[in-house]
């Protein structure tokens, strides 16, 4: 579209009449002549005719350059618009084509994930039903183990559900004004419990102490909870994590560090993606689905913000959510 | 004379070690002349020096206004052919572009001297 605006417009009579102005004083020059001498009306007469004629088909000549010149950068701005449109076409196949295939292969892992746990069920529950394979004894172990697993099940398809909503973009930002301290002690009071199993120190950090921001608070906790959540998983016991929320020229930005394993270089690249299988493992017997971090993403995006890693193998790891805070203009 | 091409006009590139003026690209300017009037003053100043000349027209599209300033070039050098000047063109085209390929042959018919039709891969 830019280079279609930026052709000239349609051309006036004053371009073509400099084009044909050699023409033109020609054609004044043998009017001139024509009066000034005493010629006789034999000859003066055929003459006349003929520069009239001349002075008709030069007029002609240049309305037909000037309607022609209109009509070809007409023809050029459609070419070009049509082009445009063409590759908007193609780019919007190609991403259709894309998303596709992710769509297959988030089909095909969800059915994987969803499958060993089952079969685990499946397994269990045929040893509970024959009195051969399990004595009573073993019964509620086994009746707890299915539970855990129905739970891993569980939290995958919430996932999935989650993510298809956030990536269909049906969801509605609710911004509005909070106490960024208040933000803070929801977190904490929600991630204590897991923080006191694990005997991590959990650090809360708001700067400034009064700041207030504006945003759905419904979606920034869901981000800094599913961060915090998996610093917690991947953390040792008897280590910290540190969460901080600090708001700085009309951005929040909120950090989760930990002293995990650190997240190697070629982890961080697909740390986003769906179903991206790491080297790192929960400490604590957690579930995970795989789809943590790219619901954190996709839902970062929604509110217009952006998520980062910073980490070294074997040095913990610290997650970046910068989100902007304030009402836009 | 080393006009850039733009948006609307061709590049304009007079090569001395080669004796060769370059035409390139589109024309479709909004004031015809005040492109092509420079181009055909220094032409003329040029010529006055009786050089040997090589033209290469490698145009990809001309409007109207354009083929007629064109052609006011080719009688300019066509003028010196039959003055006795050493001068030649060359109509470059691109085989798959039919219109340009005839435009090509159009500007070739007036004129009488050197003229050749170059397809370009």
């Amino acid at each position: 579209m830019s280079k279609a605006s930026s052709l000239p417009p349609f051309t006036t009579d004053a371009p073509v009449e400099k084009l044909f102005a050699r023409e033109t004083e020609a054609l004044r020059k043998a009017e001139t002549t024509l009066t000034q001498q005493q010629l006789s009306d034999v000859v003066y007469e055929p003459f006349r005719e003929l520069v009239k004629h001349h002075r008709r088909l030069l007029r002609q000549a240049m309305k037909l350059t000037t309607l022609s010149d209109a009509t070809q950068l007409q023809l050029r701005r459609t070419t070009r618009e049509l082009s445009t449109a063409l590759e908007q076409v193609r780019q919007l196949n190609e991403s259709l084509q894309t998303l596709q295939r992710e769509r297959e292969e988030i089909f095909a892992m969800a059915v994987h994930d969803l499958k060993s746990p089952l079969s685990g069920i499946h397994g269990l529950a045929a040893l509970i039903s024959d009195p051969e394979l399990s004595t009573a004894a073993e019964h509620p172990a086994m009746g707890r183990d299915i539970g855990q697993l129905a739970e891993v099940m569980l939290a995958t398809v919430a996932d999935l559900v989650d993510l298809h909503r956030y990536e269909a973009g049906t969801v509605a930002l609710r911004p509005a004004h909070h106490a960024v301290i208040d933000l803070g002690e929801l977190l904490r009071a929600q991630l204590l419990p897991a923080a006191r199993r694990k005997h991590i120190k959990l650090t809360l950090i708001t700067r400034p102490p009064d700041a207030s921001v504006y945003l759905d608070a419904d979606a920034l906790l869901r981000v800094v909870l599913n961060l915090a959540t998996n610093a917690l998983k991947f953390s040792p016991a008897g280590t910290a994590v540190e969460l901080k929320l600090k708001l700085d020229a009309g951005l929040l930005h909120a950090t989760v560090t930990d002293q995990g394993p650190g997240i190697s270089a070629d982890d961080q690249k697909k740390l986003f993606k769906k179903f991206a299988r790491l080297a790192a493992r929960p400490t604590g017997g957690e579930g995970s689905s795989g789809l943590g971090l790219a619901i954190v993403k996709r839902l970062v995006e929604i509110q217009s913000g952006r998520v980062w890693c910073e980490s070294t193998l074997g040095a913990g790891a610290a997650f970046h959510v910068e989100l902007p805070a304030a009402p836009s203009a | 004379m080393n006009l850039p091409a733009t948006d609307t006009t061709p590049a304009v590139l007079f090569d001395s070690a080669r004796n060769l003026l370059r035409f390139a690209g589109e024309s479709y300017p909004e004031d015809v002349t005040a492109f092509y009037h420079p181009v055909a003053a220094w032409l003329r100043e040029h010529l006055a020096t009786r050089p040997e000349l090589k033209v290469e027209l490698a145009f990809t599209y001309l409007n109207t206004s354009s083929t007629k300033a064109l052609l006011d070039l080719l009688l300019l050098l066509d003028d010196y052919h039959r003055s006795g000047g050493v001068v030649s063109v060359e109509w470059h085209y691109q085989p798959g572009i039919e219109v340009m390929h005839e435009a090509g042959e159009e500007f070739g018919d007036d004129l009488a001297l050197p003229y050749r039709l170059v397809p370009i891969a």
